[in-house]
């Protein structure tokens, strides 16, 4: 046969049903309300986010609608900064902000994750803290008059007792790796 | 429920480790009014909501029970002065007294985390309803020594009284509670444009891409600056980092020349209950390090 | 004149009747018909092995299957039976009751028997349709079912229907354009109407309208006719500033007390407007929607009927200008109160709607401080009107300045499960079309914006009208504005919307932002609906009969629901809405009549406790308590439902020919054994 068959395939604009899985996201729905959403907009014009970055609100919600798994590796669903306005003034109960969460749950099972929140989840490991502290603010902190570390996990593993810290490392946020892809492979 | 006029101070991770000046100056406020407060042994990260619970929800639920469970055994309400410490811990302990099915759920895989149990039998409050509301602007006249004569642009953050449903506080579209409170003393609030969206800095955006957040930022900068304030009130040390940092950032990237203070709520109140100028920290911030409260002292009761 | 017409006139309008009631006296001799309805049943159910089943039941004297019963050898069949075999109780084994049980009910009352004495078997619905794949075990559920009908049958009894005179008059609450055209249709077959309105004049939202779509004729040019069509009217008594007291009686027979409140302006009143002129108070005008102002005495709008000016008791500061100056001697603040009694036989509802006030939508800011700028549609409408205090200009309420921005915004209060309004209201598309249109015809320079979730302009003219208004240049942009902000220093406004279409979000400049607002139940629809013991819909309108076969019948006999009572309409669905309430509550007057089936509740009074619990159960409220103390059931009110029955601790009281006994019979088969009651 022909290869022509793949050039074909590659500039094809069209979708079909192939294309989407309608119910892969029905966890999404059943948690928040995908399915209702009339596509009027308010999400996405209350989206501060929005305005100064490629972040679609509806658009996301009507690519989980369909069922368009490619939204899992839009890096716009990392630009939500959470601040609930869609959420707030949405007229079908859809809470955009939840839908953005839980697909970003979504999307961290298969390994879509950037470097930088990885590195913040071994913070959380290593210290009990996303940010941990440094020497500057050791200091400071004697120089106000608070003790030089405060009675948090990263205190207790400094003295010696990281039991706690050992349990949450183990068993909480496992992130897993990047699924190659076969694209990448050619 | 737990005792009266006891709080366990939920340190989070941002003020310990970045601004001790802020729970500096609100343990020196709640103690000035009266509150005991205890220090959470073994406490950690919140975990932050627009962080850990994007990328599991469900073990974001964990650990915050898990500091949930700490306050619980001290029989004492949670108090923090962070909105994502605040959103975190106030929405989970919601959800897990509400659903039982859930609680369940979370109670079995705390139970890998060490001797934990969510029962549900305190509240989480964050410092701004406690002053706005359980002390208000009648209750803190008595205790005020300083008053001071301050034009501030008031920075809400989103996630003190967002979603409404499930923090159910003020009003997100209007809301007053900081406005009313900081009034008496002395503060006048200055209305900005679009002044209830949100600092850029959440959701993990902040780490995700720096460059997405300070355009964000930068707009909130440029319409904080047309109305000119004295100082940058906010409630929150995340939104905190972002003026500072923000600020920062945009003077030596974007050519702007800002130097607007920023100051948390406890911060402010902790001056005019006569906290010295020095413990507010100034000088370990980026922005107005030479900005002095004292200059605009109208009423003094200590110098009197 | 067909022979049932002529029996009818024949008979004796009289309480009672000579139908006998009860169980009949003669042994039971039950015919068992299986209907094939084509495929439909036959398809799946062997009809001829429920037929021979069904023959071997005691009692059944026949048994057969026919292709099709109701047609007409098929009722033949049923005649032939009763004429010849002395079947004296039918069952048919076919479609719904609703379908064709009154087909089969009346073939055996025209045989001479109690129409009640058929019982009707729904093998089609509940068996062969939803059992397609299994014959057999469908063939086995017909056979219970008819087992169950023959049970039922056996125990049938014979109710009597009764004609009970009905009161010739009728009452209209509320005089907006439905009102109005109901009052007016009912008048107009010779019956007398009350007609009640609550505000102090009558034409309701209509009057306050600029122009109408889809033809921008006037408003007040199209009901003026009808305005002074009712007013003048022979038949029809009309009573402003007044409200519904109290409603007793059922269907045919009402006794309504109505309190009119005093205008202080005796009818004498000559409408020179002198005392209004010299009245030193000022307060928002109502009916312009806060859009001008009137005096403390006033007359609402210059075409107001009745013309007599009206004083408001509230914003009265009792200076007595107006006595004074009154060349007539009219005004009066001696006047007082009154309550009058009407009876009638029907009502009609018309109490109208209200536009939604957005001011709970904290992000469009309306009503607050600042927002001046930001109104509502019906707002707008009285700045188009020609008697509006801008000549007429749309002008902005802060400076008084023409806009040269006007931004629309759909859907305030519908489509919104924020503020608890689901529906669409399905007029605002249509009503901010056309105001865009002339606003645009007003001011060609002007931007003028409709920012829209989905157009809704269905029905001929309207995509037309829609049209239209693009070419004039209305630039319409689909996406629902999450607020509207206000710059605090320079004081502008803007609309933030995404426009969906481009995937922009746009923060739009506005001079003038209009609300296009939702229409909700009036106030007060509460207190009057438990007045009338009428029940609500979710979306606190008044809840039609059915909504699509009786969409102008309430919940109870009696009363009917005419226009945006009953839900959002425009004009023209108003109009005919309220026609056909008109013809509805018209029907048993102009008959002179009422006829009921006495299927109605018996109370066995050894058992009754008098608890009351069947009195708190019963929806259309036809039981109460009598002089002694014990519940009694109005024959006439009665809907037949039989919720007192379960309400009832002790069994005492019994719905006719749903008697726990002859439910029980009925279950039997259908749970497969126990015990056929024998008494």
């Amino acid at each position: 046969m022909v290869k022509i068959s793949d050039t074909e395939e590659s500039s094809r604009k069209y979708k079909t049903d192939e294309d989407f899985d309608s119910q892969y996201f029905k966890n999404i729905e059943r948690k928040t309300n995908i399915w209702s959403c009339i596509q009027c907009g308010t999400c996405t014009a209350s989206c501060e986010s929005g305005r100064w970055t490629a972040l679609k609100t509806r658009s996301i919600i009507r690519r989980l609608v369909l069922g368009d798994l490619s939204v899992l590796e839009d890096p716009d669903i990392w630009l939500c900064t959470t601040c609930y306005q869609c959420y707030e003034r949405c007229p079908r109960d859809v809470r955009p902000t939840d839908v953005i969460m839980e697909l970003r749950n979504y999307a961290t099972k298969l390994g879509n994750i950037s470097p930088n929140h990885r590195a913040v989840v071994g913070y959380l490991k290593n210290f009990g803290h996303a940010v941990p502290i440094n020497d500057q603010i050791r200091k400071q902190r004697v120089e106000l008059g608070l003790e030089e570390l405060p009675p948090t996990l990263t205190k207790y593993k400094e003295e010696g007792d990281d039991k706690d810290l050992k349990k949450i490392e183990e068993h909480l946020f496992d992130i897993p790796e990047k699924k190659e892809d076969k694209e990448e492979e050619e | 429920m737990a005792r009266d006029m006891i709080f366990a101070f939920f340190l989070g991770c941002l003020m310990p480790n970045r601004y001790p000046q802020i729970e500096k100056a609100t343990k020196f406020v709640m103690e000035k009014l009266g509150y005991e407060i205890l220090e959470m042994e073994k406490a950690a990260c919140c975990p932050a909501p627009g962080v850990f619970r994007s990328f599991n929800k469900g073990d974001w639920m964990v650990h915050a029970a898990r500091n949930l469970c700490i306050a619980e055994k001290m029989d004492a309400d949670i108090l923090t002065v962070c909105n994502g410490c605040f959103g975190t811990l106030q929405e989970v302990n919601k959800h897990l007294k509400e659903d039982e099915n859930l609680r369940e759920q979370v109670n079995e895989k705390l139970k890998l985390l060490g001797d934990y149990e969510f029962k549900g039998t305190i509240e989480v409050r964050h410092m701004t309803e406690v002053l706005g509301w359980d002390i208000g602007s009648w209750g803190i006249e008595d205790h005020i020594v300083r008053k001071v004569d301050l034009r501030a642009s008031i920075h809400y953050g989103c996630h003190f009284l967002k979603p409404t449903t499930i923090r159910e506080l003020d009003s997100s579209e209007k809301p007053t509670i900081i406005e009313d409170f900081i009034e008496v003393l002395g503060v006048e609030a200055v209305p900005f444009n679009e002044q209830l969206t949100c600092c850029g800095a959440g959701g993990g955006v902040k780490a995700y891409d720096g460059n997405a957040s300070m355009k964000i930022f930068g707009e909130k900068m440029k319409n904080i600056d047309e109305v000119k304030p004295d100082i940058i009130l906010d409630i929150c040390p995340f939104c905190h980092l972002q003026f500072e940092t923000g600020q920062d950032y945009l003077n030596k990237n974007k050519g702007c020349n800002y130097d607007y203070p920023v100051i948390h709520i406890a911060q402010l109140t902790a001056y005019c209950l006569g906290m010295d100028a020095e413990s507010l920290g100034l000088q370990y911030q980026l922005m107005g390090k030479t900005f002095d409260f004292g200059a605009k002292v109208i009423k003094d009761k200590e110098a009197a | 004149m067909t022979v049932k017409d002529e029996k009818i006139k024949n008979s004796e309008l009289a309480e009672g009747s000579q139908e006998k009631m009860g169980f009949p006296e003669d042994e039971p001799r039950i015919g068992v018909y299986v209907c094939h309805c084509g495929h439909n049943i036959a398809g799946t159910v062997d009809v001829a092995e429920v037929a021979e089943s069904a023959s071997n039941l005691p009692n059944v004297v026949e048994a057969k299957h026919y292709m099709f019963m109701c047609s007409k050898p098929g009722v033949q069949l049923l005649k032939d039976d009763i004429k010849e075999k002395g079947v004296n109780r039918t069952v048919v084994a076919s479609c719904s009751k609703n379908q064709h049980g009154r087909t089969f009910a009346r073939t055996i009352e025209e045989m001479g028997l109690n129409k009640h004495l058929h019982q009707q078997v729904n093998v089609r619905e509940f068996c062969s349709w939803v059992h397609k794949k299994d014959k057999d075990k469908a063939t086995e559920k017909a056979k219970k079912l008819v087992e169950a009908g023959v049970n039922r049958a056996r125990k049938l009894e014979e109710v009597e229907t009764k004609k009970i005179r009905t009161t010739k008059a009728a009452l209209v609450i509320g005089a907006g354009i439905a009102g109005l055209r109901a009052t007016y249709d009912i008048a107009e077959l010779g019956i007398p109407v009350y007609l009640i309105e609550r505000n102090s004049t009558i034409g309701g939202h209509m009057t306050r309208l600029n122009k109408t779509f889809p033809t921008n004729e006037c408003p007040q040019c199209s009901i003026s006719p009808l305005t002074n069509g009712v007013a003048n009217h022979p038949l029809v008594e009309l009573y402003t500033n007044a409200q519904i007291k109290s409603v007793e009686g059922s269907m045919g027979n009402y006794e309504i007390e109505v309190e009119i409140k005093p205008r202080y302006v005796k009818d004498n009143c000559t409408s020179c407007g002198e005392c209004e002129a010299n009245c030193p108070v000022e307060v928002p005008s109502e009916w312009d929607k806060g859009m001008s102002t009137r005096g403390a005495i006033y007359k609402a709008y210059p075409q107001a009927i009745p013309a007599t000016y009206v004083r408001s008791k509230k914003d009265c500061i009792e200076c007595n200008t107006c006595i004074n100056i009154c060349p007539v001697q009219a005004v009066d603040f001696s006047q007082e109160p009154e309550t009058k009694t009407f009876k009638v036989g029907s009502i009609v509802v018309a109490a109208g709607y209200e536009e939604y006030d957005p001011t709970e939508i904290d992000a469009y800011h309306y009503g607050q401080e600042g927002y001046d700028d930001i109104i509502t549609q019906l707002q707008l409408e009285r700045m188009l009107g020609p008697t509006s205090m801008t000549g007429s200009e749309v002008m902005r309420p802060s400076d008084g300045k023409i806009p040269k921005k006007v931004v629309m915004i759909q859907c305030v209060g519908s489509r919104n499960e924020q503020v608890g309004n689901k529906y669409c209201t399905g007029v605002c598309c249509k009503f901010a079309t056309k105001n865009a249109g002339l606003v645009k015809d007003m001011y060609p320079d002007a931007d003028v914006t409709i920012c829209y979730i989905d157009m809704r302009t269905p029905g001929l003219n309207f995509e037309e009208y829609y049209k239209a208004a693009q070419e004039k240049g209305v630039r319409y942009i689909r996406g629902r504005p999450s607020e509207i902000l206000k710059d605090p220093i320079s004081g502008d406004l803007s609309v933030i919307v995404e426009d969906t279409l481009s995937q922009t979000p746009l923060k739009l400049k506005a001079d003038l932002v209009v609300l296009s607002a939702a229409m909700v139940p009036p106030e007060g629809i509460g207190p009057l609906g438990s007045k009338l013991k009428i029940l609500r819909s979710k979306e606190g309108f008044f809840k039609e009969f059915h909504i699509k076969m009786n969409p102008t019948a309430s919940s109870k006999g009696g009363i009917y629901l005419a226009g945006t009572i009953q839900g959002p309409k425009d004009i023209s669905e108003t109009v005919a809405h309220a026609g056909n309430a008109a013809a509805l509550a018209a029907q048993p007057l102009v008959k002179g009549y009422i006829e009921k089936e006495m299927l109605i509740p018996y109370i066995d009074y050894d058992l009754c406790m008098d608890c009351g619990m069947c009195i708190t159960a019963c929806n259309p409220a036809a039981i109460s308590m009598n002089e002694d103390g014990r519940p009694d059931v109005n024959e006439v009110a009665c809907k037949s439902c039989g919720i007192c029955m379960p309400a009832c601790p002790t069994g005492a009281i019994q719905l006719l020919n749903f008697r726990d006994d002859q439910l029980l019979d009925e279950i039997v088969p259908i749970a497969g054994g126990g015990v056929v009651c024998n008494e």
